[in-house]
């Protein structure tokens, strides 16, 4: 099979191969091939420019001279003049122009490249204000527990929470804002209408409007947020503090 | 006695007289010593080019090149990207909006991948048109059709992976296509997607592939490919290379005899002996002609972008998948064999067509390297040619146009005001509405199938009239009447 296809491709080309012939003899002509195409044979063989990777060489130059080819005209034009390892202006411009296409290339790929790799060393969280609802929403004296939903961000994984927080107007404009987990062990307090007082369900822990404590095991006062009005928007930023311990340290 | 003891240092030893002159002074010279730096330097670039080198010759690097561009792009893409189906395609929404510079390399990836299946394409076919696959470059050749696959495997790859739905269409399709093969096509399936299904092993299969199979096989192959370039030197162009063969040959053999492993030495000699030096007189155009190549393809980024459909839906039935254009040829052929002949067109036609270019140093072995010498070669190469590209365009001209946008660019006026007010009124702050959101109220998506539009637009306005128990506050106002409507009619939207 693959016999006859090399048989048949040969004989193909061998038929274009007989026009070769003749456009070959009108090159000897002169007429056809201009003299910078032609080939000068036989050659001086350099062993030093190929550093040793050419196997040919030694064998072709044997064949050569034994064979007594004739030179087809000297054609000096066509060969390099300068040698191998000189370094000529044009050289040294050559390689300019090719430390510029990879300083520019460097740049063009490296400044994205670098920029995208270092980009979220260099950039700092920013603060989240949650809006809590109108000023006027909230009396003086009177704590409101309000929800609030907490969105983390890590990447592009979005996980929310909802968190309470407890307002409270302690008149004009001046607003404090309860992390509303009990700061002994978390739990959810609340406010106590007759005792006017926070009172956590789970250990009775008792802390006073502003937040001191009145009873039980909680180790410090409630835990404050900052708290800010913006846009007509009483705003916080959510922050869960460590439980249990006598000093306030973000968890 | 003393005389009798052997002299440590002297005579012993001297025959190994130092043969090499001292070695460079300095750092150079100290590492010059040990790694032989000047000489792997003279013998890789300022090594001679055979007379007659064009820029037909520079397509070899620009390839190497563009692998190194993607090589680059690639790996701070792999920095942003979670090769799993719930987080894919939110990575690269995080990438393309989050990340500083993500855009222009995510879309130089994408238009370099298409750059690289041109470029490599238009080498193999310069090499085919040279004959330079011939003595002494076989292997060579071989080496580069296997390049030329990889090259094709890193697309199909790669396109699965930003899980849009053209990613999780045109993979079904082509993991399908697989399946069509007798006896083993279903166990082939299986093995592409890791399952039955396409999901979530397929995409770390095909990640795998793309960011650590296929760059090692192609980094290794492209190693021995450069060798063999160094090592057997490059062709010289077919007319200059058939017209000194003849020359040379004289009136002693006929033209069209079997080229000599001795001919060929001595004409390649002279033709590298009358060469250019490597470095930097021929390398300067592998440098030019490389960076306006890359140039153009991050112009393509910024200029277009990078397409980013919807977030792969399997149950998306209205979807028209087609693959990326280098695939649309093999996806137009299939359209021509029946159902049960299928898998001649996915596999018999393919695997012949390969086994052809492997075959081809053996199958032409005539010492003409000119195209019009080499009628057959050239017949099936230009065949070849006007095929895929008339199989591409009756691809291209069968796309419905509607494929070229993408779903937000599907919604109506109407719908498209919807949206912008849903996001607006922070509806994701308690909803998750197209995959975003939370989860205080009740996922959004899928709402059509749900509710009627009727009860959509009631609940938006006035929600404790239809449950007493809902915490969701009214939102006419803020909202008007007609507005209700805009977001009701972009809810039902959501799939």
């Amino acid at each position: 099979m693959l016999k006859a296809c090399q048989t048949a491709w040969a004989s193909a080309d061998a038929r274009c191969g007989a026009q070769m012939n003749i456009v070959e003899a009108a090159a000897e002509a002169g007429t056809m091939i201009a003299p910078r195409e032609r080939c000068r044979l036989p050659v001086v063989l350099p062993d030093s420019a190929t550093m040793g990777l050419a196997k040919g060489p030694q064998l072709a130059k044997g064949v050569l001279l034994a064979m007594n080819m004739p030179a087809s005209g000297p054609l000096a034009q066509e060969t390099v003049a300068t040698s191998d390892l000189d370094q000529t202006p044009r050289r040294t411009f050559l390689a300019q122009v090719i430390a510029t296409c990879l300083a520019f290339l460097a740049a063009l790929l490296g400044i994205p490249a670098v920029g995208a790799l270092v980009a979220p060393a260099l950039k700092s969280e920013e603060a989240v204000w949650f809006p809590l609802g109108s000023p006027d929403s909230f009396q003086e004296g009177v704590p409101k527990p309000v929800s609030i939903t907490v969105s983390q961000t890590d990447g592009w994984i979005q996980t929310t929470q909802v968190k309470g927080v407890w307002v409270v107007r302690d008149g004009g404009d001046q607003f404090t804002v309860f992390n509303g987990r009990c700061t002994h062990l978390g739990c959810a307090y609340s406010w106590q209408i007759p005792q006017n007082e926070f009172t956590c369900p789970c250990h009775a822990g008792v802390y006073a409007l502003d937040g001191h404590v009145l009873a039980g095991p909680p180790p410090r006062p409630l835990d404050t947020l900052s708290v800010r009005i913006e846009n007509g928007q009483l705003e916080t930023q959510y922050q869960d503090f460590r439980l249990g311990t006598p000093e306030k340290a973000p968890a | 006695m003393s005389e009798q003891a052997p002299s440590v240092g002297s005579s012993a030893y001297s025959v190994h007289e130092p043969s090499v002159p001292a070695p460079n002074p300095g750092v150079f010279g100290w590492f010059q010593e040990r790694l032989g730096i000047l000489t792997l330097w003279q013998a890789l670039f300022i090594r001679k080019i055979p007379f007659g080198v064009n820029l037909l010759y520079t397509l070899g690097f620009v390839s190497l090149a563009l692998f190194i561009v993607q090589a680059i792009t690639g790996t701070i893409l792999a920095l942003y990207y979670s090769p799993s189906p719930d987080h894919a395609y939110d990575s690269i929404e995080y990438m393309m909006t989050q990340v500083d510079f993500g855009p222009v390399i995510r879309g130089i990836h994408h238009w370099g991948a298409s750059a690289m299946v041109v470029i490599v394409l238009l080498h193999t076919l310069v090499t085919f048109g040279m004959g330079a696959y011939k003595y002494p470059r076989e292997v060579t050749w071989w080496i580069g059709v296997g390049l030329f696959v990889l090259t094709f495997a890193f697309g199909f790859t790669g396109y699965l992976l930003p899980w849009d739905e053209k990613a999780y269409w045109a993979t079904t399709v082509g993991t399908n296509m697989a399946g069509t093969v007798p006896v083993i096509g279903d166990f082939l399936e299986r093995v592409l997607r890791g399952g039955a299904q396409l999901g979530a092993l397929t995409l770390t299969r095909f990640y795998a592939m793309h960011v650590l199979v296929l760059p090692m096989l192609l980094a290794s192959l492209v190693g021995v490919h450069l060798f063999l370039v160094v090592w057997q030197g490059v062709s010289v162009p077919p007319g200059l290379w058939d017209r000194a063969i003849s020359r040379y040959r004289g009136t002693a053999r006929p033209a069209s005899a079997d080229e000599t492993a001795v001919e060929y030495h001595a004409v390649y000699d002279d033709f590298k002996s009358r060469g250019r030096r490597f470095f930097p007189d021929l390398i300067v155009e592998d440098a030019v002609v490389s960076t306006l190549v890359i140039l153009l393809v991050i112009a393509l980024a910024v200029a277009f972008g990078t397409p980013l459909e919807g977030q792969a839906d399997p149950t998306n039935t209205g979807y028209v998948p087609r693959p990326e254009w280098y695939f649309l040829f093999l996806f137009q052929l299939l359209k021509y064999f029946p159902g049960s002949l299928e898998w001649v067109g996915v596999a018999v036609l393919p695997a012949l067509f390969f086994i052809f270019l492997i075959l081809l140093p053996f199958l032409d072995r005539g010492p003409r390297r000119s195209p019009r010498y080499r009628p057959i070669s050239t017949a099936i190469g230009v065949i070849s040619i006007l095929g895929i590209a008339y199989l591409t365009w009756q691809a291209v001209l069968t796309t419905p146009p509607a494929l070229a946008d993408d779903r937000s660019s599907r919604l109506t006026a109407t719908e498209v005001v919807g949206r912008e007010l849903v996001d607006a009124q922070g509806c994701r702050s308690c909803h998750v509405i197209g995959g975003q959101g939370a989860s205080v109220g009740p996922s959004l998506d899928g709402l059509a199938a749900r509710r009627t539009p009727a009860y959509i637009h009631s609940y938006i306005e006035d929600p404790k009239n239809l449950n007493p128990s809902a915490t969701m506050p009214s939102f006419l106002p803020p909202l008007t009447h007609e507005q209700v409507e805009d977001v009701t009619q972009y809810l039902l939207t959501l799939r």
